[in-house]
């Protein structure tokens, strides 16, 4: 009898198990805090899956995925602002020349010195790779005027180059070398195996010339799905989860046997309006409009119920702290469905029958486009929101980023909604890259903003000190959000990602491109 | 029997170049433009229109679309399926780099789910509507209900977070193996047990079973040595096809345990517009599935006589 009935009882077990606490819940004791011997450490990172061969193999172990291996002339700290890098120093020399100078005694991981041949190897190699950005710079940009002290000039003026060269793209690598199966350069760890969509492993530099790394070894294990990299992180099998999705921190905060790490603002989720856009396209050329959807959404909603608070609503379309105190200058619109419903009333839109606006015989429905993944449930709030006050959105959901782009690019679009990640230290980047003019973004054409927008936007990126540059950033940000009314800002997102209690020293980054691994050690327990 | 054979080798080739057809056409009519989307993954940043049209004329998209595929199908029939578009390697490096994984994978769930779906299956019929039976069916059933994505995540859950006894991901070992083999020979559990039953059912009254029975033949080997042998030619057809299923490649199993197998760089190939990668997916898939049936129409013909008479008949 027992016998006949064993496979239901495997069947409950399953389930009970599944429902079932983990032994592994109870929190380790204060004893268990001694420091291990730094020699001995080998930290188990679970990554995101390896994107390095969809990407050309270009970037081994500095973009996306940035290993420490190799470095830039200019750093970005954790709260977006640039600081010394390679280059310990650099200064505008003339109109449109930055001259950097390299620190010396630094040692590339094949023991050649680092010196400005080496960046101009590597600038020449950004621009034969078409990574170079908006920074402008040609194959004869870079110019050596010492073995430490390097010239770059921009083909176009574009005084904003320190900021644009935090970027990963930008790293150092040793002359001659390529880093598609073996990046060598002078970062705090060096290369050590890859394997294809399963791991990279790198290790201390022990000749590095700053603060040796703590870790001996880190392995990063490729783990695609999410929810599996959650289980290997339950199972130990991963010391550290990157990129914890937002639903579930707070779960995770709850059960106290992990440590939730969560980065400054680092992208921000936000809505352009197509307002140059052909048939039938052409609904938000009106303000009124604009400003009415932008008052019918409730940003704080979508961060609390959607979130439980792992977002911050923001009213600036970069992250805050790269304007400073001039962030202030940028209101945004707050949520007010009656100052929408009478905005609309006085465009002349009556709400049918439906609860949805007519003028004219024609309905005020508006294509909402976005990428799969980028998070079902908010579109649905942000649907459900917009038609309180009447307007209808209906979703275009792009499979993937190629169909996205191709829609984007052809302003086949009323409000494209999606995330902008802030990679560098410039405050102008994205305002650049998405409503300037001359930006070469095929879709600025169609969400540009007035001629007062882009002399703001020219003199945030020729003006010659930061400050300056910024400033001129929060006023054309104001112009673009509360004037024209061309974008929504709704959400800052930040980086969560999952520890053991025992890993010590990690600090989250704005950008995952700039994560630091060489203060991170493991204690007991 | 040469006949037979030469007549299936016909049918395969036939099928063959229908399947390269199809995937060409369906690849080529595919929205959005592989030329932009390579060179966007490449720069981080959308391309200018110049540049996306100089991508095209490198990579011969500006030619007419018979004139690629006459192109790529001469080249594949020389084993040369071109380069990927992404990777800066060969397609056939590119296969050759993942294709290995698959076949483990899929040998290992084939393989486990005749292991368990035989002697269930056999067990079932044996014990006809006892309620061993009865229950044999609903495991199967239930294995074969539940979602693999969602059996994945429990079969992690249990054996590798709870138990740890097992890895959650990877690929490195054989141990990596047994969960994503398990979970994707529960998927096909149900029915080739239920195929084992009814064909054991059928054996069972057969005139020989009675003899043996009446000869004082134990049940046991009533079973296991009468019987079984004559429904194994339908198993075999199963593992056969069920194999050709699994070595197309699994998505949802190979992504979920981080398998990097021909399933997921297919769904890549697919996200990025990498047409060669794509084609090449599409027909090593196609011809081994192609390939497995014309073995087992092979083997079928050669086990039973009866087949072979009957197609020179027909």
């Amino acid at each position: 009898m027992f016998r006949r009935l064993m496979p239901m009882f495997v069947s409950l077990g399953l389930v009970a198990a599944g429902c079932a606490g983990s032994a592994s819940d109870a929190p380790p004791s204060p004893e268990s805090a001694a420091p291990v011997e730094f020699d001995k450490q080998e930290l188990t990172v679970g990554a995101p899956g390896d994107d390095y061969e969809e990407r050309n193999r270009v970037n081994l172990g500095y973009w996306q995925l940035n290993a420490n291996i190799c470095e830039t002339l200019v750093n970005m700290t954790p709260d977006l602002q640039t600081a010394p890098g390679l280059a310990s120093k650099w200064e505008l020399q003339g109109e449109n020349t930055y001259r950097f100078s390299l620190r010396p005694g630094v040692r590339f991981h094949n023991g050649a010195p680092l010196t400005a041949e080496a960046v101009r190897y590597s600038m020449n190699r950004v621009v034969a790779k078409r990574n170079a950005l908006s920074t402008f710079i040609g194959p004869e940009s870079t110019k050596v005027v010492d073995d430490l002290t390097v010239d770059i000039t921009p083909t176009q003026p574009n005084v904003r180059l320190p900021e644009q060269l935090v970027h990963t793209f930008f790293s150092i690598l040793a002359p001659e070398t390529e880093p598609a199966d073996k990046p060598i350069c002078t970062g705090a760890f060096q290369f050590a195996e890859y394997v294809p969509n399963q791991q990279l492993i790198v290790r201390r530099y022990e000749d590095y010339w700053g603060e040796k790394a703590k870790l001996k070894q880190i392995t990063f294990r490729f783990i695609p799905d999410a929810n599996t990299r959650r289980l290997a992180f339950e199972s130990g099998e991963i010391d550290v989860m990157l990129e914890v999705p937002r639903e579930q921190t707070a779960e995770l905060e709850r059960r106290g046997t992990f440590q939730v790490a969560k980065a400054s603002i680092g992208a921000v989720t936000l809505a352009q309006f197509n307002v140059r856009g052909q048939e039938p396209y052409t609904l938000l050329q009106d303000p009124d409009v604009r400003k009415a959807l932008a008052m019918s959404w409730d940003a704080k909603a979508l961060v609390d119920q959607l979130w439980q608070g792992n977002a911050s609503v923001v009213k600036t379309v970069g992250p805050p702290s790269t304007l400073g105190a001039a962030q202030s200058l940028v209101k945004g619109f707050s949520p007010d469905v009656r100052q929408a419903e009478s905005l609309l009333e006085g465009r002349g839109w009556k709400k049918g029958s439906d609860g949805i606006r007519e003028k004219d015989g024609r309905r005020l429905s508006l294509s909402l486009l976005a990428q799969a993944g980028g998070g079902q449930e908010m579109v649905e709030l942000l649907q459900a929101q917009a038609k309180r006050s009447g307007i209808e959105m209906r979703l275009d959901l792009a499979p993937d980023g190629s169909i996205y782009n191709q829609r984007n690019g052809a302003g086949a679009f009323d409000v494209d909604l999606n995330t902008w990640n802030h990679n560098d230290a410039s405050p102008s980047r994205l305002l650049a890259l998405l409503w300037w003019s001359q930006s070469t973004r095929a879709s600025a054409k169609f969400t540009t903003g007035s001629p007062e927008f882009d002399r703001l936007i020219e003199e945030a990126l020729t003006a010659r000190d930061a400050q300056t540059s910024v400033r001129k950033s929060a006023e054309a940000m104001h112009l673009l959000v509360d004037q024209e009314a061309l974008a929504a800002p709704l959400a800052g997102v930040f980086r969560i990602h999952a520890l053991k209690k025992s890993v010590s020293g990690f600090q989250a980054h704005a950008s995952n491109q700039h994560q630091v691994w060489s203060t991170v050690f493991l204690t007991g327990g | 029997m040469v006949g037979y054979v030469g007549r299936r080798l016909t049918q395969l080739i036939l099928v063959l170049l229908g399947v390269s057809v199809l995937t060409f056409g369906l690849g080529a009519a595919a929205p959005g433009d592989p030329a932009a989307v390579l060179l966007e993954r490449s720069r981080g940043e959308p391309p200018t229109r110049e540049a996306v049209e100089q991508a095209r004329r490198e990579l011969g998209l500006d030619r007419p679309l018979v004139v690629q595929y006459l192109n790529w199908l001469g080249a594949a029939s020389r084993g040369d399926l071109g380069q990927s578009w992404q990777r800066q390697r060969s397609v056939a490096e590119v296969l050759g780099d993942r294709f290995p994984k698959t076949v483990l994978l899929a040998l290992a769930a084939a393989t486990l789910k005749v292991l368990l779906a035989v002697p269930i299956g056999v067990l079932a019929a044996a014990r006809r509507n006892s309620i061993g039976d009865h229950v044999a069916r609903v495991v199967a059933l239930l294995a074969a209900a539940v979602p693999s994505y969602f059996l994945a995540y429990l079969l992690i859950l249990l054996f590798a977070v709870r138990l740890r006894i097992l890895p959650a991901f990877g690929s490195s070992s054989l141990g990596h193996m047994v969960l994503p083999a398990l979970t994707l020979a529960m998927s096909g559990l149900a029915s080739l047990t239920r195929m084992t039953r009814s064909a054991v059912l059928e054996v069972l009254s057969e005139d020989f079973v009675r003899t043996a029975t009446a000869k004082g033949c134990p049940r046991g080997r009533v079973l296991f040595r009468h019987a079984l042998r004559n429904v194994l030619i339908p198993i075999t057809t199963m593992f056969t096809l069920s194999l050709g299923h699994l070595l197309g490649g699994v998505v949802i199993v190979e992504t979920i345990y981080a398998w990097p197998g021909i399933g997921q760089l297919a769904v890549e190939a697919i996200q990025l517009r990498d047409y060669p990668v794509i084609q090449g997916v599409v027909l090593l898939a196609g011809v081994i599935y192609v390939g497995l049936n014309f073995a087992t129409d092979i083997f079928y013909g050669w086990c039973d006589p009866r087949v072979r008479s009957g197609e020179r008949l027909a």
